[in-house]
This record gives C-alpha cells, sequence and structure tokens, in this order.
C-alpha cells in the first residue's frame, strides 16, 4: 500500500470501514511512513471539529416535540392488524417480503393455469377442423414436460394419417403423415415416456418399418416394458434391423431376462426367420448357453439348442 | 497485536449489539401488539439521534420538528408492517432521510432560504443559532478558532445533497456503510463513494487549517 492510497482512504480507515486485509496494511504502512502518520493525525483533528460542529438536540426542542407528539398519538386510534395478519400471527406466522412475493406468484400461476385450461378448449391452428398446425407442434419438445395422451389413426381418414394428442398447458391435436419425421420423434418419446400402456403400443407400432436412430434406441428400451404387448410388439418391430449387434444384444437380454415364456420363444424365433438365416453373431453363443442351463420351459430351452447347433456353438459350458 | 485487540474489541461489541437487538426486537414486537408504553420506549431510544440527523442535515429547528412528528407518527401507524427484514434503526433512518430529502427538494423549489437568520445581534448563521440554544457548550468548541467553525459550515454546505446525508449518518450517527446503504435505498458501494467524495472535500477545504 502506497502512501497515495493511504491518504486518500485515512477517513475510511477512522471510520473503520476498511476490511481486516486493508486494514492491517493500513497500520503497516503506518507504522513505518511519518508523512502518513502525519497526513493520520491532520485527519483526526478536522474529524474532532467537525464532530463539535454537529448540532447537540436543544432540551427544551426535544421536550416540545415529544409532547406533540403524544398529543398526535392520543388523537390516533391504534393501528390495528388486518384479519390475514391476525390470523397468521394466531398461527405465529411472520411472512417476509420473499415468501409473500413467492406466494404471490404461485397464485398467479395457478390462476392462469386453470383459466387456459377452463375458458379456452379451442385448439391453437386451425380450428376449424380442429387440429393445432404442425408449426405449433415444432414449438413444443417431446419430453415429460408435454407428455403424448394419444396417438391413433384418423377415424374414417386417411390411413396414411395418424393423430398425436399432446397435453400442453391444454391439450392439443396434431395431424401427421405416417412418413413425417417429426411423428417419429414424438413417438419415440411415447414409446418409453407416456403413463398410458396404449400409447406406447400405438408408438411401438408406428416406428415399426424404418425406424430412425431415435426410433430404434425407443424400441430397445421398449423390450423392457412393463407392459407384455408392448414389448412383444416391440419385439416384431426390430425385425426389420435385426443384423444390427445393438439390436441383438437387446435381444439376447430379453431372451435372458423376460418373464414371459412366449416372448422368450420369440426372442429364440428372432434369430431364426422362417425364410432365411440365422442371423445371431456367435458372440451372444455365451448368452445363449447360459439361457440353456437356466431356462425351465422346454420349449424355448430345446429352440435354444437348435440356435446353437446351427452357429456351431457348443450346447454347454465347459 | 494491535489487530488482534481491535478484533477482540470488535467481537466483545458484536456481543453486545446482539444482545441490544434481542431486547429491541421484544419491545417491537410488543408495540406492534398495541402496548403503547413498549412505543414510547422505542421513540425514546431514537428520538435524539433523529432529531439530531434532521437538524444537522435541514439546520432548521421548524423543519426539524416536522421531520421528527411525521417520522415517528409513520413509525406508529406501518409499525405493524415492519417484519424485521432489517434492523429497525435501517427502517426508521430510512423514512427520516426520505423525509429530510422531501424538505430539502421543497426547499429547492421555494428558492433555499438564507442560510442565516436576522435578530436583535444582526445577522446569524442558522447553525450558531441552534448551537446557543443548547443548555451547556462544550468546552473543546469554545477552543475552536471561528475561522475552522466558519470554514466547517461552509464546506458542510458545499457538499451534495447525498453526500451530505452519507456523511451525517456516518460521521454524527456513527451508522455503518451498509446500514446507510439500506436506508438510502442504495448499496453499501454507492454509499461509501459518497462517504469518500464527501471527505475528500472536507480534507482539501480543512487542510490549511487543521
Amino acid at each position: 500500500m502506497n502512501c497515495e492510497t493511504v491518504q486518500e482512504n485515512l477517513s475510511l480507515y477512522l471510520y473503520g470501514e476498511l476490511n481486516f486485509h486493508d486494514e492491517e496494511q493500513f497500520d503497516t504502512h503506518l507504522a513505518e511512513c511519518d508523512f502518513c502518520s502525519e497526513a493520520l493525525d491532520r485527519e483526526r483533528t478536522w474529524h474532532a471539529a467537525a464532530l463539535s460542529k454537529s448540532a447537540d438536540v436543544p432540551l427544551d426542542l426535544l421536550s416540545s416535540c415529544r409532547q406533540e407528539l403524544s398529543r398526535n398519538l392520543d388523537s390516533l386510534q391504534p393501528p390495528q392488524p388486518s384479519r390475514w395478519e391476525q390470523f397468521l400471527e394466531t398461527l405465529d406466522i411472520r411472512p417476509s417480503r420473499w415468501s409473500t412475493q413467492l406466494a404471490a406468484a404461485s397464485l398467479f400461476l395457478c390462476v392462469g393455469f386453470y383459466s387456459a385450461r377452463l375458458l379456452n378448449h379451442q385448439p391453437l391452428g386451425s380450428p376449424a377442423d380442429g387440429y393445432s398446425s404442425a408449426s405449433d407442434m415444432s414449438l413444443l419438445s417431446p419430453g415429460q414436460s408435454n407428455p403424448v395422451r394419444f396417438i391413433r389413426p384418423v377415424a374414417g381418414g386417411d390411413p396414411d394419417q395418424v393423430e398425436i394428442g399432446v397435453d400442453e398447458i391444454k391439450p392439443h391435436c396434431f395431424l401427421f403423415h405416417r412418413d413425417d419425421p417429426t411423428l417419429q420423434r414424438w413417438a419415440s418419446v411415447a414409446a418409453t415416456e407416456a403413463d398410458d400402456a396404449s400409447v406406447r403400443l400405438e408408438s411401438v407400432e408406428l416406428l415399426s418399418g424404418k425406424p430412425c436412430a431415435a426410433g430404434k434406441g425407443a424400441l430397445m428400451a421398449s423390450l423392457r416394458d412393463a407392459n407384455f404387448s408392448v414389448r412383444q410388439r416391440a419385439l416384431g418391430a426390430l425385425e426389420a434391423c435385426a443384423h444390427d449387434p445393438a439390436v441383438q444384444s437387446a435381444v439376447v437380454q430379453l431372451l435372458q431376462t423376460d418373464r414371459n415364456p412366449t416372448l422368450r420363444m420369440e426372442a429364440i424365433e428372432f434369430f431364426v426367420p422362417l425364410n432365411g438365416p440365422i442371423t445371431v453373431r456367435r458372440q451372444f453363443a455365451g448368452a445363449l448357453q447360459g439361457v440353456v442351463e437356466r431356462e425351465s420351459d422346454g420349449h424355448v430351452r430345446s429352440k435354444c439348442l437348435h440356435v446353437l447347433g446351427e452357429i456351431k456353438a457348443s450346447p454347454v459350458t465347459y | 497485536m494491535v489487530n488482534t485487540q481491535s478484533e477482540a474489541i470488535r467481537s466483545t461489541e458484536a456481543v453486545a449489539r446482539a444482545a441490544e437487538r434481542a431486547d429491541e426486537s421484544a419491545l417491537i414486537r410488543k408495540a406492534q401488539q398495541g402496548n403503547q408504553e413498549a412505543f414510547e420506549q422505542l421513540v425514546r431510544n431514537y428520538d435524539q439521534s433523529v432529531l439530531r440527523l434532521a437538524l444537522n442535515l435541514l439546520r432548521s429547528p421548524e423543519d426539524a420538528r416536522d421531520v421528527y412528528q411525521e417520522a415517528f407518527l409513520r413509525v406508529y401507524k406501518n409499525l405493524h408492517t415492519f417484519r424485521f427484514d432489517c434492523s429497525f434503526n435501517t427502517w426508521l433512518y430510512r423514512i427520516v432521510s426520505n423525509l429530510c430529502l422531501d424538505q430539502l427538494r421543497k426547499r429547492k423549489v421555494r428558492k433555499e432560504e438564507s442560510p442565516s437568520i436576522s435578530t436583535h445581534d444582526g445577522e446569524m448563521d442558522r447553525f450558531e443559532f441552534i448551537a446557543e440554544e443548547r443548555a451547556g457548550v462544550d468546552p473543546q468548541r469554545s477552543l475552536m478558532s471561528s475561522e475552522l467553525q466558519a470554514k466547517i459550515s461552509e464546506v458542510l454546505g458545499s457538499l451534495t445533497t447525498r453526500e451530505r446525508i452519507v456523511f451525517e449518518m456516518r460521521h454524527y450517527q456513527g451508522m455503518r456503510l451498509r446500514a446507510i446503504g439500506e436506508s438510502l435505498g442504495t448499496t453499501e458501494e454507492a454509499a461509501k463513494n459518497c462517504l469518500f467524495r464527501a471527505t475528500q472535500k472536507m480534507r482539501s477545504a480543512l487542510g490549511a487549517y487543521v
């Protein structure tokens, strides 16, 4: 700390408004610098002089102010807290500024939410045909915050079109052609995240054929779905990409873990198409041998042994 | 060593302040529940400081009296809304400083009144007039050269309103910069800058006299 800094901050030092570090540096500098020590003495002198210039409160003025205040207070009714404040007082709740603001914000949010739901039943976009426009949907992102309520073919309409119902603040219904990539994106999310099993089932159906990368991932995840039909449809939908190692790995896992023997049987048939060569790779032979060892269902076990024979793998591990 | 001692003093002061705050909180809660004696005690705890601040800022006993009345009536009417978000001291000085600033603005509108008033002995500084009303006179004060006293008055008068109010609160009321910032609805840093400018002006003006 140099002399200039010290002399600029002499008052802050005397007021005790410097932080600990600065004050320590100040003390160190003053102990070594006579010039600044003298400046500090001068600073103290004018501080004291200015202090003596402060108006002492004249006692008669103070006394008359107090009497006048007393008269003014007597003429006033004691301020009563509002009923709401009295209610909070009885509950021993003392709302701070922030809690009050938070409560107000929550109230406005609730009022806005329910007003939107109750007052506006018309979907955005083209109210005439009851559908929201696809551009509205592009503003939404699929996921938990915008859950898919339904996916269904258009009743009595074009068989290549499907309806997707999305719950945003209010329900939206969108119309898509089956080949639309946006539809695949929404179906991929709905296949794994929709609460309704029928929506998951419809989504898996939509993804069958030539699923996109996200769709393939969703179908593999659907092999672990809680609902049997969803798992079965997903397995069927994945036949289009039966040569994909990642898909084969997922199906082998299904074979190892699924509780339902029918599905385990279908998993083996996945690798043994009726009119084609066996698709399962030799790298999964170990997993299949494990299935043979544990499998309780005779049909599944014999099918598994057949597959192992076809890929020229030993039926058991040694 | 010096720092260790000053830290020890500060921590002792902090403990004392915490105890005072606890007592004061109890007093405020009683006053909020309508206890008149508790409110009067609160007034007595602070009214000298309030009156001194108003006198120092406004340099007029009449205006200081008005500010005193208005400030405590506002406190009385709004005490039930005080939620302990800040100290009572800060809340009170926010009211007082706003009232003083309003008074100073009004003066600007109706033109600044003369710093001197007419007496039987001729023209006299308003501030000197207030001082003469005191019961006793500080002996140190009598030793100060009249030249220095006049200069201090002149420099205080030359400060901007904000510099003046921050200087008054820090120098005469002993308020911390943080509390001053809260009272004036600004930051501690802004209050510090105001104080810095005020003390620079005082130093350069009074340097030749000390």
